[in-house]
């Protein structure tokens, strides 16, 4: 069947949006393999520190995955509240809690405690993401398989 | 039947209203209040407000949080509820003990297409324990939706 004079370009099978059909998503995703180990103040999981995402009208969705455990040969360590979170423009935003155990608590050597995030930013704009732990013990924790991905989408 | 010249390319029969396929729209809330589980049937959501999904559209849900208990071993039954169903879409079970916890969890899921009513659908997280007067509790629960017109 022929197209129809007079349409003027009107016929969504001819002629559909440019936009139509497409996410309007962009993705940012990195690994970090580790391990990591530090008592300092909450240090960054990712490798290069901070990620700027987002943008004008855009809001970021934040998914991590990961994995804590102490260093049972290294040192006497201690059973350690360790927090997990999300930091926006260097500020805390969200985070969760995990109990890491250390020797001699069952089971041992202490077995990894798997753990995920997610969020979202409250407010549109470019802002920069970083993942930070802090155990709540002066001891070493290791954090491993580290794993971010963000994706940034219109609001 | 043939199309008709001048029509303007407005016949609802020949050209719908366009879909936003692959658009997506998001919903995202924290809940940094702690929240008290009971045993079955009180099932106590772990958002402040549940989230709204559009009919015909698939909704991608992800949560994370933690669960504490400060009495004795508790299994924790997580379940993501579709338009306050009694079944539940989804659902995880936690064992959670003095020993190990605060202890961290997380889940994704998928749902289906969803229908036209309710307009709008709404989908929650809710938990119950294994045991009731354990202080188990839920805390720092962040979810965040993503729909997609399908």
């Amino acid at each position: 069947m022929g197209k129809i004079a007079g349409i003027r370009g009107k016929s969504p099978e001819a002629y559909p949006p440019d936009n139509e059909g497409q996410p309007s998503i962009s993705t940012q995703g990195v690994t970090n393999a580790g391990p990591l180990t530090s008592i300092a103040s909450p240090f960054s999981l990712l490798p290069d520190g901070p990620i700027e995402a987002g943008g004008d009208g855009e809001r970021i969705i934040v998914m991590f995955s990961g994995q804590l455990q102490w260093p049972n040969t290294e040192e006497t360590g201690a059973t350690s509240t360790v927090t997990v979170g999300i930091y926006m423009d260097g500020t805390l935003e969200y985070s969760i809690k995990a109990l890491v155990l250390t020797a001699p608590f069952s089971p041992n050597p202490p077995e990894p405690v798997p753990f995920s995030l997610f969020w979202e930013t409250p407010s549109t704009g470019a802002h920069e993401i970083d993942i930070k732990v802090q155990p709540s013990a002066s001891t070493n924790v290791y954090a491993a398989n580290n794993s971010l991905v963000l994706i940034t989408t219109p609001v | 039947m043939s199309k008709i010249a001048g029509l303007k390319g407005r016949s609802p029969e020949t050209y719908p209203t366009p879909k936003s396929l692959g658009l997506v729209h998001t919903y995202a809330n924290v809940n940094s209040s702690s929240v008290t589980l009971h045993t079955n049937p009180t099932l106590e959501s772990l958002l402040s407000t549940p989230a709204d999904v559009l009919p015909g559209n698939k909704a991608i849900v992800m949560y994370s949080g933690e669960l504490e208990t400060s009495g004795a071993s508790v299994l924790v039954y997580i379940y993501v509820i579709l338009d306050g169903n009694p079944v539940s879409v989804y659902s995880m079970q936690i064992e959670v003990t003095s020993g190990n916890s605060p202890v961290p969890f997380s889940l994704a899921f998928e749902t289906g297409s969803l229908g036209a009513s309710p307009d709008p659908h709404t989908i929650d997280i809710q938990a119950v324990a294994s045991i009731d007067g354990t202080a188990t509790v839920a805390a720092n629960g962040s979810v965040v939706v993503i729909s997609t017109y399908n």
